[in-house]
């Protein structure tokens, strides 16, 4: 497919170590699933606060900065599974730029994220939704509204663009922890059903190839 | 119009001036008195821009809340018609984000005794495509 050719290498390691290509698509070289979830929303919401408190303690994303963006690994087991998760997050190249499509591609999951403390952060995810959609138009996609131990009014409100596009919405504190492993675990367990079940016809091509 | 000799002061005079009006928020609108209100083009990732009031609207819309532009070379070279061309290559980091690489290129166009930016390029150094 031409559009791999756009895609970011993002490296595994196969079992004599060496270094392969990570497809989405494929399992990696050690049998997991693998799974790629994206973060999208204003700049300042918190997308990367909300990871690394997910991910707790020190953990060092791996920084692509010539990609401009932030790779968080992970491993865990989903029913039974080995699965490798990796949550991409902007480096802020959104600030300047539209993002580019390879950050869509073979994505399985989208995390949205507005801040409880700024409106418009709530009106741009329609933006954000609307671009995503162009790349992946059925991948499961989940909101959150980040900050809520600065606003908690807003854990009482309901938001529109949620109900009217039947996603559903997370309320979220980075900074005190509120639902943020509740948040990527819902992210990650939909990611892995999608993987399995894909919608769009071109992850169904792929399905298919690698069941054969 | 001769070379100007002086072009290697005025080019780096001009760049220091420039990043240090952008970096300051309460200074930044300040930045429309550099371009022309018509004969100033800009490319900013790539879109196109022409004149000081669409060039400004582009800068403004930008969203973080803190930038900061650090300078690694300034390249400059007069042009044959008195003015100067400038390179910029330097790092920028907003807000909390991780810092990014730009390049910038700026013609400056002479006019009354002082400059005008006729030309604007600007680019974050960033290589999405394989390769």
């Amino acid at each position: 497919m031409s559009e791999d050719k756009s895609a970011i290498p993002i490296h595994d390691t196969d079992a004599q170590g060496e270094k392969v290509e990570l497809d989405y698509d494929k399992k990696t070289a050690q049998g997991e699933i693998c799974v790629k979830v994206i973060c999208l929303g204003d700049s300042a919401v918190g997308k990367s606060k909300l990871v690394d408190r997910y991910l707790i303690d020190g953990y060092k994303p791996q920084q692509l900065s010539t990609y401009a963006l932030s790779l968080f690994r992970h491993r865990t087991t989903v029913n039974d599974e080995k699965v490798l998760i990796d949550i991409w997050d902007t480096a802020g190249q959104e600030r300047f730029q539209s993002m580019h499509r390879s950050y869509y591609h073979q994505a399985q999951a989208c995390i949205l994220v507005f801040d409880a403390t700024r409106k418009k952060t709530y009106k741009n995810l329609s933006n954000w939704y609307a671009e995503m959609r162009k790349f992946r138009p059925s991948i499961p996609c989940i909101c959150a509204v980040n900050k809520i131990d600065e606003n908690m009014e807003v854990t009482t409100k309901s938001f529109a663009f949620c109900t009217q596009n039947n996603i559903p919405l997370y309320y979220v504190s980075a900074c005190d922890g509120t639902n943020v492993v509740k948040l990527f675990a819902d992210a990650v367990e939909k990611a892995v059903a999608y993987k399995k079940d894909p919608v769009d016809i071109e992850d169904q091509i792929m399905e298919e190839l690698e069941n054969m | 119009m001769a070379l100007n000799p002086q072009y290697e002061a005025i080019g780096k005079a001009f760049t220091q001036q420039y990043y240090a009006l952008f970096d300051d928020a309460a200074q930044r609108p300040q930045l429309v008195a550099l371009y022309n209100a018509e004969q100033s083009l800009m490319t900013f990732e790539g879109q196109q821009m022409q004149g000081s009031a669409k060039i400004m609207e582009k800068i403004s819309s930008l969203t973080f809340q803190k930038i900061a532009h650090l300078i690694t070379a300034v390249d400059c070279q007069p042009t044959f018609d008195g003015g100067i061309l400038v390179n910029v290559l330097g790092q920028l980091k907003t807000d909390e984000d991780p810092p990014q690489s730009f390049t910038q290129v700026f013609v400056l166009k002479p006019a009354n005794d002082s400059f005008f930016i006729q030309h604007d390029m600007f680019r974050l150094v960033i290589h999405n495509v394989a390769a």
